[in-house]
């Protein structure tokens, strides 16, 4: 320790400003970001491949530098100190202009790309999107668009910020190996395969951008007409890929959730988890854990999953009425398909677990359901309105409501200020299917230990999805929760061991009644006995 | 340590013989924690 502490706490103080490793990982940090804002000032840099490597390893060297800084004089444990002192962790200054810079790059990025520098109608790239020309060559041989900045930047930083969060979670192995597939789900199956199998691509033979691990409902493109033709056109290695992409929605996604419960994608797997866990550690705290918010996210979530069902029914169907013969599914069929299987999913649900639905759930489930077997049946019947609006439409308004603005401008660039799961939790389609699941039909549950809880919060403080586990552990209550991403965060930050995650038989899973705490021994008669 | 484990264990009386045999069945550490439940078994037998 560098400085003497003059006061009695076992625990120590929180840092009053950066140690000097701190601010030279800063500086290094910041430098590298510098010179991709010059870039963006069109700053002529004459070895773009060299300022570009610069930038990129002065970003990664800096945050590294900063961890060392922060953790590594300290022992292993529990790493919040001064969270809610730190304006950046805490909704202060720091926090507001990140927020700001982020949410405006998001603006620009989906918006005006041309702002970044992207080349239109064939002229060469300018600006920011210029300088990543030479990695773009590098790895799929084509000039860079602002897509390619943007995955990136965001491999980048979950590398960078994974590495920061491994060294200050250094006391929970769960978390480091969860951080580790995160990075390398991002590094390997979200970049660096995607970008070379782009090269592969000819005048004859191209394939789609294919994020094998980014699945419908979440990929809401994925089955788009532009997508699957190229996907059909592709030989048998496109309808692989195309079969491997319904695969995963229908047989992959629910064993693995029966399983392990939906952590396996949204902590494990997921691009968007993957950023949340590891640049948005330091807001996690930030999510709301009030009542009304947990109320309007259990709405919001499953509006969001119809709209997409809607959707994703209308396009598809669209495309297949067009060009009866060129597809192995008729319209007709798909829409009855999509109908059946919808109508016998609520049918099973209903019979097997409607005790478990809250009532407005259930008139919530009956709602929507009565809604989407309408659509269905007037598109299956007239030919001239196509779901009430025209299926196109449908799908840019999703695209750029739900898919730019909700979750990337709103669920990435408001981290600071409203959490890192903001999008995961309220909006995120996925999360809806595989937290129905979840509840309804998994192995997975946090075990509490109840009676060793010293009720300090720190699982609900620390808890991203906006859960009150401190109520559960208190209780010596399971969690079983839709919203849990089991990212393992309140299990690392108890500091008496409380939480543990694990996946066990489903008897007996949602335990409110049978808790243990202790007090079922009379004390009274055990003395007596002697 | 499981508390569900260990409650039963008090009922049903069982010595620390027993118990130290059982321990896996105890164990409350997050997944993939090394497990110790073999040296600690050796080190109280051995003493």
């Amino acid at each position: 320790m560098s400085t003497i502490q003059r006061d009695m706490s076992l625990t120590g103080q929180p840092p009053k400003s950066i140690n000097t490793l701190q601010k030279l990982g800063t500086i290094l940090g910041v430098a590298g970001l510098f010179i991709i804002v010059l870039a963006g000032f069109n700053v002529n840099f004459p070895n773009k491949g060299l300022w570009l490597s610069i930038s990129l390893v002065s970003i990664l060297a800096g945050v590294v530098l900063f961890t060392k800084g922060a953790y590594a004089h300290k022992m292993e444990g529990i790493k919040n100190d001064g969270v809610w002192f730190k304006s950046i962790s805490s909704r202060g200054y720091l926090a507001w202009i990140a927020g700001i810079a982020l949410t405006g790059f998001y603006i620009v990025l989906y918006f005006f790309a041309e702002l970044l520098g992207l080349g239109v109608d064939g002229a060469a790239n300018t600006g920011i999107v210029a300088l990543f020309d030479p990695l773009s060559e590098l790895l799929n041989g084509k000039q860079a668009s602002q897509w390619f900045v943007y995955g990136t930047l965001y491999t980048v930083a979950i590398l960078a910020f994974g590495y920061k969060f491994i060294r200050k979670y250094k006391h929970n192995r769960y978390e480091q190996l969860r951080t580790i597939s995160v990075m390398f789900f991002q590094t390997a199956f979200a970049f660096m395969i995607p970008e070379i199998m782009a090269r592969l691509n000819t005048d004859d033979f191209s394939l789609p951008y294919n994020d094998l691990k980014n699945m419908w409902p979440l990929n809401y493109y994925a089955f788009d007409q532009w997508r699957v033709d190229e996907f059909i056109n592709a030989g048998t290695i496109g309808l692989a890929f195309l079969l491997f992409g319904v695969l995963s929605i229908f047989v992959v996604s629910p064993i693995l959730t029966y399983k392990y419960g939906k952590r396996w994608y949204c902590s494990w797997v997921c691009g968007c988890g993957g950023l949340a866990e590891t640049a948005g550690d330091s807001f996690r705290h930030l999510s709301d854990k009030s009542m009304s918010a947990w109320k309007v996210e259990r709405w919001v979530i499953h509006s969001v999953l119809v709209f997409s069902v809607v959707m994703t029914t209308a396009v598809i169907s669209t495309y297949l009425g067009y060009d009866p013969n060129k597809y192995w599914l008729t319209k007709d069929i798909f829409l009855i398909g999509v109908a059946v299987f919808l109508g016998v999913l609520f049918a099973v649900i209903w019979i097997f677990k409607r005790q478990e639905l809250a009532k407005d759930a259930r008139y919530g489930a009956i709602g929507y359901l009565v809604i989407v077997l309408s659509l269905i049946a007037i598109h299956y019947t007239s030919e001239t309105t196509l779901f009430l609006f025209e299926a196109g439409k449908l799908r840019s308004f999703y695209g750029f409501l739900i898919g730019s603005i909700f979750s990337g401008v709103i669920g990435t660039g408001f981290y600071p200020i409203f959490g890192n799961r903001v999008w995961c939790r309220m909006g995120c389609p996925m999360a809806a299917i595989l937290g129905m699941q979840q509840r309804l039909f998994s192995k997975f549950r946090i075990t509490t230990n109840g009676g060793q809880c010293i009720s300090c919060g720190n699982c609900s403080t620390y808890c991203e999805m906006g859960i009150d586990v401190r109520a559960y552990a208190q209780k010596g209550e399971n969690i079983v929760r839709s919203s849990c991403v089991g990212c393992g965060v309140c299990s690392a930050v108890c500091p008496r061991g409380v939480l543990k995650l694990e996946n066990d038989s489903m008897d007996g899973r949602i335990n409110g009644n049978e808790i243990l705490l202790g007090n079922d021994v009379d004390l009274m008669s055990l003395v007596n006995k002697k | 340590m499981r508390h569900e484990v260990f409650d039963r264990w008090l009922t049903e009386n069982r010595n620390v013989d027993y118990v130290m045999q059982n321990l896996k069945q105890a164990n409350f550490d997050p997944e993939f924690y090394s497990r110790y439940e073999k040296e600690i078994l050796t080190a109280y037998n051995n003493y």
